[in-house]
């Protein structure tokens, strides 16, 4: 084997170097006078700043900063003397005879050219340069395709022809939608641009913004960076309601909500002054930190970690600046101090979140689609219920009326013309219809009223125990201080002829006293029985005797009930106040009651004031089942209540700033360790980005602020790179998280800063109008074809000679495939589906819950919807290098490997998109099928070649156009973009 | 070097840029083109820092940690104050998973007996390694911070207890390449029916590209994922497909100029391939009687004999690293499966009869000297005997996590047979002699794969990483 490779530690200085060789050095001779960041930093940067620089500091010495190489080391030499070479440290050391004494140490010498760029460096006064990042960017006073077009001139290239217009037809609708465009439409499309190609494809372009697709397209690189996911994350990685919080990214950026507000919202939307509940439920951005439930952890740890989580990604997503290094000690390259990753912490460090396993603070959310939806159902709910009541009313009396009838001790009849007598004590009847205890309590004795009963069907009769204020404890019994009783025996006669009381029951008994002892002939005599109610007294209670068989009574009948408190032992316990009713027939209402739904009998036989909402309803149904106009509102109710329970409601972790006592105080980590805390700091931005304003509140929004008021020299830059890496494959900065001075140079500084600038101002940060400029330039619309020296001079396409050509997203190549197959739903928002995965992906600890897959339409649903476990992502994606989630991933990596051509050839959901794809492909030939198909697939005339190939494959295969379809969806220019 | 190799590492220098730094201007298709025509093409590894003594690993995590008290960490101490209440020292200022108040301290739950030139101590619950101690290098003073099983994971796997890192087999496979063109080669068994706590991400590539994760071979269905051709379609009309492809693709090829055109058809080709070999590699019907026998393997079945059997073919078909982890081993003593005596013990008797098959046959086929087989877990577990539920004992012995001290041993490729090394306190609570921790054993891993760990980096997010992140030493002492 051979070992050809240097260690890329050291490969990574050699990059930047070779990018100034190989292509700047085309464009920029390298003449006096010497520019810091040109000539010197990338000297300084690969030899010295290792040990000189924010980590180590060797001998007191940091080249990073100009006062600091201009003060005196630890051995008393200044480093740098500017204007005076010869009397700089610096160079007496790079030049030492001596090895031990010479820099860098232990390494080879500096080279002549370099050491002399240094000697001119300082005598023209040793000037240090701000990384061109952090200064602010400006126009360049030409067009993006000027620029490029001269640069281009210069190295000796040109640009590339224009691609042909169903080729650019299908890499805008990739690109803006993430969708391949149908075949009649870039007919159409060929036709308008024949006319007018500028008109026309601007229409295109627009018609393409316009598409809901296009905010699902564009919202997958910005859930990679809010690593968006439907868990938690860790061991037992329990499912979380994060999608309400994608939706709000599709739609935020369909409906081109410029970036500033985009960010602000979403670090900050809780903080805005009378926030609305989108500006909240943005904020979810930030809760999508992983969160860690193991048995034991310490959530305060795990806190933690996600605030740090949240301030790295913040830097490496907006800023394009790592500064998780900043956590331990100073940034080894770029003018980050260690102190400042702790005052940046502070905006962060101040939210109600605490790694809490219920995920507090969270809201409760509907899919917005739904929320208008939900809104009516609710109103018309409330209407159907206010109607359903003012029905019930109109038959209130009909349901008093059945109740009575049905249910036994309540289906009461007064009885009149109360005559009382007894044989101890004085009872006198009450104008209220109760019969009354005058005066002293007597000992022991028996009462006997006679009534005139109701006429009708006599089955049992009712004593009722009502509370008075005159007894003891309001009664409604006698004995001191409780208001017991104690009725020992019941007898009854109707016009003198003995009633036979077969049962008795009573809504309370007191323990050993069942009021069946009043039926029991000389339980007086045993001293210790009859009914009694203590526990119970102080409130009505009635006892039912029923007959052993109903009687009629007629008019004039005369009832007479004996009632005996003869209690030897407890003499005081006697009546205190009482009254004395018949029941229609508790044998005929005992069958009707029997004749209920138990349920229904259960609600019957309590008082209806204690019935619950839900048991009155119950009630209701039952009693009006057979009411048409009662039937109609409850159909209506019930199809309104259940559209709205089928309406997901997210339960989505939110953003909360903690304010007065409870807010926190940001301590320095000693050497970055949570642990170990140092002295407290303030939020504060770094020193060498833009100026904080004062009257901006020192919180997540006044950040936001900060970063967005178009002072901030990396905000813009950072995001139209992104949307260049996008389009383009690679970014003008190509280290889109590296900004900073180990980041890539970019070739094409004033294309990034022209289009910065004018993000910020005339295009008022609209994303949209961004895409709408790039797309339609010279730069975008050329050829991806390439010659064999072109490829050979730049090989990954940095001078942009020629058009991107890469291959498509994991999510891309899935919603292609279906979406040729004539497949793919176009449903959007809602809760993660679940589209077919393979048995056995899942198999998390303690946690039980399955990967069910979705019916129907739902596992055709775009790959942005399908469910993000962190722990075990859907395997297909994986396979096409979409990121686990889990952490902020700035850039993604494109790979290509066998596992994707297994994946393609083979998996269930490019088998099934193959079957579909196949009948999309008619014709009348065989020959035509095929064409059809790879029209279908490549928007562009089949060729001679490719019919002669898969017909040649439709013969060795029996006839299986399933497998030419199969192949047209696995070809190198389908599972691109061209 | 392989094809395989050269073009996956051909597809990540595309990726990462590294492609500069071999020449300026040579044409990444022609690579790949030689390649394709089988010309010999350059290796495109990670200079090896010093002589490589292991050119593979096999690796056991026992997910959920098995103890060491009843393993290989005698102690007869802790016998004597067995269901005694635990000194205070031990638990002050200490942070349990489960541990509340004041819990008992439990003696060793298996009789101890030494074994070997070496004498090294061994549990009667393991006969089989017993006959094998004097091959073996017992690292007994393991330590790690984690005391959960999720972080404890993928510290011991990715150097960090937080997510995000590429694991030590992604690291190696960075390194090393794949010695067999038709296999990935990093590749991952698990049994136990779970995966581990930490999910996926312990055979993840972190930030490194995605071709260095572990390749999960499936326990059941399909080996690997979508290897089979669908339902119906042959293997020769599989073939057809790819002619017809590969024939459209060449069009391509030449029309865009594209040399990811090319890699996208020997990637395909390679698919067609191991269709074929992984099928071949996973499959142990063949095998002699006498191996099943010794494996205690049975066909057909997901188990852990069977992932042990499975791991000698794939070394022995060139695949760099392979991962077993086996689920199940966290001995709380809450449940008859989770008791020392019972479902752990059941473990151990497979485990013991597994692995010492597979050194065995590893050293029958001459390859035990240069293939490194590590056996560890996330942590230890506590003298303690768990109790939970207001200070309650379990119902069966068990003990709880123990990040201060526990057992890895290794065999084979450049380690010391017969070494126990360091040692934990007399009861096995805490590491006290020799201690070594996490990125001690991940740096002497690299270096008997012929790597200085501070060297084998990365460049992400501004700096370079590595799988030690700024710590670790190479334990000498281990070394043969």
């Amino acid at each position: 084997m051979g070992y050809s490779f240097e260690l890329p530690s050291s490969r990574r200085m050699f990059k930047t170097i070779s990018f100034s060789i190989l292509l700047l050095a085309e464009a920029c001779a390298l003449a006096a006078p010497v520019a810091f960041n040109r000539d010197i930093r990338p000297i300084l940067n690969a030899n010295c700043i290792k040990c000189h620089g924010g980590v180590k500091e060797a001998g007191g010495l940091n080249l990073q900063f100009r006062e600091q190489a201009l003060k005196a080391g630890e051995t008393g030499e200044i480093a740098i003397v500017p204007g005076k070479p010869d009397e700089s440290a610096f160079i007496e050391r790079l030049t030492a005879e001596d090895a031990t004494d010479r820099m860098p140490k232990k390494q080879p010498p500096l080279k002549k050219e370099q050491i002399e760029l240094l000697r001119r460096w300082i005598a023209e006064g040793a000037k240090w340069e701000e990384h061109w990042a952090y200064e602010t960017p400006v126009r360049a006073g030409k067009s993006v395709d000027a620029l490029i077009g001269d640069r281009l001139a210069q190295a000796g290239l040109a640009f590339s022809p224009e691609a042909d217009v169903r080729t650019l037809a299908r890499r805008l609708a990739l690109d803006l939608t993430g969708l391949p465009p149908e075949v009649e439409r870039v007919d159409r499309l060929e036709k308008d641009v024949a006319k007018n190609t500028d008109v026309a494809l601007r229409a295109f372009v627009d018609e393409l913004l316009a598409s809901p697709a296009y905010g699902e397209r564009w919202a997958v690189p910005w859930l990679d960076l809010a690593r968006y996911a439907d868990s938690k994350g860790y061991e037992s990685d329990r499912f979380r309601d994060m999608w309400r919080y994608r939706d709000w990214v599709v739609d935020a950026l369909n409906a081109d909500v410029p970036y500033d507000r985009f960010l602000t919202e979403q670090l900050a939307g809780d903080l805005l002054p009378g926030a609305t509940e989108e500006q909240v439920i943005a904020t979810a951005y930030h809760r999508n930190t992983p969160q860690n439930d193991e048995g034991g952890t310490d959530d305060e740890e795990f806190r933690t970690y996600a605030v740090l989580d949240r301030l790295n990604a913040t830097f490496d997503a907006l800023q394009g600046t790592s500064i998780g290094c900043v956590q331990c000690h100073g940034h080894p390259y770029d003018p980050f101090l260690n102190h400042e990753y702790y005052e940046l912490m502070a905006f962060f460090n101040n939210t109600a979140d605490a790694d809490r396993n219920d995920q507090a603070p969270t809201r409760k959310v509907r899919a917005r689609a739904d929320v208008a939806r939900a809104h009516e159902l609710e109103k018309e709910i409330a209407s159907t219920r206010e109607r359903l009541t003012a029905f019930h009313k109109t038959q209130e009396a009909a349901l008093v009326k059945w109740l009575a009838d049905v249910k036994p001790g309540n289906a009461t009849r007064p009885t009149a013309e109360w005559k009382v007598s007894a044989t101890a004590g004085q009872y006198v009847v009450k104008p209220e219809g109760k019969i009354l205890l005058k005066g002293k309590v007597p000992e022991r004795t028996t009462i006997t009223v006679e009534a005139r009963p109701a006429v009708g069907k006599l089955g049992a009769l009712v004593l009722e125990m009502m509370p008075d204020d005159s007894l003891a404890n309001t009664g409604p019994g006698t004995n001191e201080g409780a208001g017991n009783f104690i009725l020992t025996h019941i007898t009854a006669f109707l016009n003198g002829q003995p009633l036979e009381l077969a049962s008795a029951t009573a809504t309370y008994e007191q323990g050993g006293w069942p009021v069946a002892e009043a039926l029991r002939i000389g339980a007086k005599d045993e001293g210790e029985s009859g009914w009694a109610i203590a526990g119970g007294t102080g409130r009505a209670q009635t006892a039912t005797f029923k007959l052993a068989k109903a009687v009629e009574v007629g008019e004039d009948a005369e009832l007479r009930v004996v009632l005996e408190c003869e209690n030897e032992r407890w003499p005081e316990h006697v009546l205190g106040s009482f009254a004395l009713k018949t029941s229609a027939g508790v044998a005929e209402t005992g069958e009707a009651l029997a004749k209920l739904p138990k349920e229904i009998q259960a609600i019957v036989l309590r008082e209806r004031k204690t019935w619950k909402e839900d048991e009155r309803e119950k009630m209701w149904r039952h009693f009006l089942a057979q009411n048409q106009e009662a039937l109609a509102l409850y159909k209506s109710l019930d199809e309104r209540v259940a559209a709205l329970a089928a309406l997901p409601l997210a339960d989505l972790p939110i953003m909360a700033e903690l304010t007065g006592a409870v807010a926190r105080v940001t301590k320095i980590f000693h050497r970055g360790n949570w642990l170990d805390k140092a002295e407290a700091v303030e939020p504060k931005t770094p020193l060498v980005l833009n100026r904080w304003h004062d009257d901006y509140p020192k919180n997540r929004l006044g950040f936001a602020r900060w970063l967005t008021n178009g002072e901030n020299p990396l905000t813009a830059r950072v995001q139209v790179n992104r949307v260049w890496e996008q389009l383009f494959g690679v970014g003008l900065v190509e280290t889109l998280e590296d900004f900073g001075s180990q980041g890539d140079r970019p070739i094409y500084q004033d294309v990034l800063d022209d289009l910065a600038v004018r993000f910020q101002t005339e295009m008022h940060w609209s994303q949209k109008a961004l895409l709408r400029e790039l797309v339609m330039t010279r730069v975008y619309r050329q050829s991806s074809k390439t010659t064999k020296a072109l490829q050979e001079r730049d090989p990954a396409n940095r001078l942009l000679a020629r058009g991107a050509r890469f291959r498509l997203s994991s999510e891309q190549v899935r919603d292609q495939a279906l979406a040729l197959a004539g497949i793919l739903s176009r449903k959007m928002a809602g809760p993660s589906v679940m589209p077919y995965q393979p048995p056995g992906t899942w198999l998390v600890p303690y946690e039980g819950r399955d990967w069910t897959t979705s019916p129907g339409d739902e596992s055709h649903r775009r790959a942005l919807y399908t469910f993000i476990r962190r722990s075990a992502t859907y395997p297909s994606m994986v396979t096409f290098d979409a990121p686990s989630r889990e952490f902020c991933v700035v850039r993604r990596t494109r790979t290509n490997t066998p596992l994707q051509a297994l994946d393609g050839l083979n998996s269930p959901v490019f088998i099934e998109a193959a079957d579909a794809f196949a009948k999309r492909m008619t014709g009348a030939t065989l020959d035509e099928q095929i064409a059809r198909g790879l029209a279908i697939a490549t928007l562009r005339p089949a060729r001679d070649y490719e019919i002669a190939a898969l017909k040649k494959l439709h013969a060795q295969t029996g006839g299986d156009l399933r497998l030419v379809a199969n192949s047209i969806l696995n070809l190198d220019e389908v599972l691109n973009k061209n | 070097m392989t094809i395989h190799d050269t073009l996956r590492q051909a597809s990540v220098e595309r990726v990462t840029r590294r492609f500069f730094m071999k020449t300026s201007t040579a044409c990444l298709g022609g690579m790949a083109l030689n390649a394709l025509l089988g010309e010999k093409a350059e290796a495109a590894t990670m200079q090896l820092n010093h002589p490589a003594r292991a050119k593979r690993v096999i690796y056991f995590h026992l997910a959920g940690a098995p103890s060491q008290l009843e393993t290989f960490d005698y102690k007869p101490e802790l016998a004597k104050l067995d269901r005694q209440l635990c000194p205070d020292s031990f638990i002050k200022g200490k942070r349990f998973a489960f541990i509340k108040g004041v819990p008992k301290m439990l003696g060793p739950q298996t009789k101890f007996a030494q074994h070997g030139h070496s004498g090294a101590w061994v549990s009667e619950q393991m006969p089989e390694l017993a006959k094998l101690t004097d091959k073996m290098c017992f690292v007994k003073s393991m330590w790690t911070e984690q005391f959960n099983h999720a972080p404890a994971q993928l510290m011991m796997q990715t150097g960090a207890q937080i997510k995000g890192r590429p694991c030590l087999g992604a690291w190696a496979f960075y390194g090393l390449g794949s010695e067999n063109a038709d296999l990935p080669g990093f590749m991952v068994l698990t049994s136990g029916g779970k995966n581990p706590d930490a999910g996926k991400t312990v055979w993840g590539s972190g930030f490194l590209p995605s071709i260095y994760q572990g390749v999960q071979c499936q326990g059941h269905g399909e080996p690997i994922l979508f290897a089979e051709n669908p339902e119906g379609v042959s293997r020769e009309q599989r073939r057809a497909t790819l002619d017809a492809i590969n024939a459209i693709n060449q069009h391509t090829a030449d029309e865009f100029g594209d040399p990811e055109t090319l890699t996208r058809m020997s990637q395909y080709e390679l698919a067609f391939r191991m269709q074929m070999s992984v099928p071949d590699a996973t499959d142990i019907a063949g095998e002699p009687e006498h191996i099943h026998k010794m494996y205690g393997t049975e066909i057909g079945k997901n188990s852990f004999a069977n992932n042990c059997l499975l791991a000698r073919r794939l070394s022995e078909r060139g695949v760099r690293f392979i991962q077993l982890y086996d689920w199940g081993w966290d001995a709380h003593g809450d449940s008859e499966p989770t008791s020392l005596t019972g479902g752990i013990a059941r473990k151990a008797a497979i485990m013991d009869k597994a692995v010492a098959a597979l050194l065995k046959d590893l050293e029958q086929r001459g390859m035990l000297e240069d293939t490194l087989v590590v056996c560890g877990a996330e942590f230890g577990r506590t003298p303690m005997m768990e109790n939970r539920n207001a200070g309650k004992d379990n119902p069966f012995a068990g003990r709880d996590h123990s990040p201060g001290g526990f057992t890895v041993w290794m065999a084979g490729g450049g380690v010391k047979g017969g070494l126990s090394y360091g040692e934990t306190d007399e009861f096995g609570y805490q590491s006290v002699v020799d201690k070594v921790h996490v990125h001690d054993l991940n740096a002497t891993i690299l270096h008997l794969l012929g790597y200085n760990h501070e060297k084998l980096t990365y460049f992400f997010q501004g700096r370079n990483y590595r799988l030690t992140d700024v710590q670790g030493g190479v334990v000498r002492g281990l070394l043969a």
